[in-house]
């Protein structure tokens, strides 16, 4: 599986030529949104942020960070904001979805609006904790998502959202916050905003990741469970990232019979922009580069090839 | 159709049949006017979702999977949103949020007035051109917190062991601060409208071990108490 050094550099080419023919990345629908970490939900700020994005369309990712408990409560930091619970950061969704509403002035948009958590600082959570704070999130989306569907359904859809990156956790604590979300009646479609790292780079044989993660481990989350859709974070400006959820997605179509399908890539260019230069070195790909990286990459090989990636989100800070 | 007609006891004419047909065209555009009053186009998010279950299939998901279903159910509630005549959000007055004339609750706050009671209805051309300006409210927490990532600026390594603390400043912005156990403070500023960066390190005046017990200034510094030892306050950037 190994690929020769010329088909790097063309992955490498096909990533900054947007657009590029010859990378045939060319899907029928592609839409291009913002995504943001939530390091400020106040209602004012809530509201300015949707109304911020009155003029797009597609799927997003809302980011609060890990998970905690909020006052007897389950909930998330904002990192530098107050901790919120999840009656709460659902008020934050809500006061977004409205601003969006209040805003927006063409009809024809909707956002598709996932709401986050990450496995960060999870290891010293019991099971049971993790479980438990998986159910609360999966109850939190499956309610923000009714409200929307009676007060909003011209406007939004809401879906949970899941950053897990191996080096944040051990695989055990994160699949157990995946089970408490899975196992919940009426959960919603989970964007999984993931990473891969340390997994192989030329390998499709369940090698390691990082933190004692495995490409079955990865697979397992991020397309295993049923709710899961696969947005990973293509950041790497090499094209690394997508070359190994590429991989991850043929070992799971050989020893699995059960390949991933890719909904979009999840880009970081407006957080480098904001952290300013130098701040994610190599890692700054644009929403276009990032979906080319992936496309062409799936489509090396026939096994993993797919006919489009919709979605290109970017994240950036909402502070 | 035909049987349920009356039999005709003479064939039809030139003329009956020009007559029907057109009654026939007329009958079938009322038909479609009418189905695409009801139905409307699919809008780009609809036909993206379509694309998504027909590129599932294509890369070999089962048309009964889960996953396929799922996407159908997202699809349909859509195109019923299509057409829904929603109920208005009772008590909700998004022009007064936006302007930050309530509260996080989304209740009227006391400077807000009575008119903040309002309801008011989506206004077109209100759509933001700018990025979005924040408020400097002073809700941030202050002292120990979940030490935690900070994607980009603040890693799993640089946070293992360490103490956290959030600490506002008197110019509205904060210092989420990660004080390792070898006395390294690291320090990422969240300012408004995006400004989130990570600031030099300095190094506190001792470890700081486990049990370390931090509280924020009125100034916007660190006093840090190691275990056993006397507290010291430490300058932030």
């Amino acid at each position: 599986m190994r690929l020769p050094r010329s088909r790097w550099l063309v992955a490498l080419l096909c990533g900054v030529a947007v657009g590029a023919a010859s990378c045939q990345a060319a899907p029928t629908i592609t839409t291009q949104t913002n995504s943001y970490y939530m390091a400020r939900a106040t209602a004012p700020d809530a509201s300015r942020l949707g109304c911020f994005n009155a003029n797009r369309s597609g799927r997003m990712t809302l980011f609060f960070g890990a998970p905690v408990t909020v006052r007897g409560a389950y909930g998330a930091t904002l990192w530098g904001a107050p901790d919120r619970n999840t009656a709460e950061i659902g008020q934050t969704v809500q006061n977004f979805v409205r601003g969006y509403a209040y805003c927006r002035t063409d009809s024809r948009r909707r956002l598709l609006i996932g709401v986050g958590t990450s496995n960060s600082a999870i290891n010293g959570r019991t099971d049971a904790w993790l479980q438990a704070h998986g159910a609360a999130w999966a109850r939190m989306v499956a309610n923000l998502n009714a409200w929307a569907s009676k007060y909003y359904p011209g406007h939004a859809q809401i879906y949970a959202a899941w950053d897990f990156e191996p080096s944040w956790s051990s695989f055990a604590k994160a699949d157990q916050w995946m089970h408490g979300y899975d196992i919940t009646p009426g959960r919603r479609p989970l964007y999984a905003n993931s990473s891969a790292d340390g997994c192989p780079t030329s390998t499709a044989t369940n090698g390691p990741c990082n933190n004692g993660w495995t490409q079955n481990r990865v697979w397992h989350l991020a397309w295993r469970h049923d709710p899961s859709m696969p947005i990973p974070q293509i950041y790497a400006t090499s094209g690394v990232n997508a070359h190994q959820w590429q991989l991850i997605d043929l070992w799971a179509t050989v020893a699995q019979h059960d390949g991933m399908y890719f909904y979009g890539t999840m880009s970081q260019a407006g957080a480098c922009k904001q952290a300013g230069a130098g701040a994610c070195p190599g890692t700054n790909n644009s929403p276009t580069s990032a979906r080319n990286f992936l496309l062409w990459w799936l489509r090396t090989d026939r096994r993993t090839s797919q006919p489009s990636v919709d979605t290109m989100t970017d994240i950036s800070w909402n502070s | 159709m035909a049987g349920h007609l009356r039999p005709r006891a003479a064939g039809p004419t030139r003329a009956g049949i020009v007559l029907l047909a057109v009654v026939l065209a007329g009958v079938g555009a009322g038909a479609a006017a009418g189905a695409s009053f009801s139905k409307p186009a699919p809008t780009p998010v609809e036909r993206q979702i379509q694309d998504e279950i027909e590129g599932l299939i294509a890369s070999g998901v089962p048309k009964d999977s889960p996953k396929v279903a799922m996407l159908r159910e997202q699809l349909a509630q859509l195109r019923t949103g299509d057409t829904a005549r929603p109920p208005r959000e009772p008590g909700v007055d998004t022009g007064a949020v936006l302007a930050g004339k309530t509260d996080d609750a989304g209740h009227p706050t006391a400077a807000a007035g009575a008119g903040a009671q309002a309801k008011v209805q989506p206004q077109a051309g209100a759509a933001a051109t700018a990025a979005p300006t924040t408020t400097t409210a002073p809700d941030w927490q202050s002292g120990a917190v979940e030490c935690e990532v900070v994607p980009n600026l603040l890693s799993a390594a640089e946070i293992a062991g360490a103490t956290c603390a959030s600490v506002p400043q008197p110019d509205g912005t904060s210092r989420y601060v990660a004080i390792g156990p070898e006395g390294v403070v690291r320090s990422v500023l969240f300012g408004p409208n995006g400004n989130v960066r990570r600031l030099p390190d300095t190094r506190a005046p001792a470890p700081a071990p486990a049990g370390t017990k931090v509280a924020a200034t009125p100034q916007g510094d660190l006093r840090v108490a190691p275990p056993g030892r006397a507290a010291a306050v430490v300058d932030l950037p």
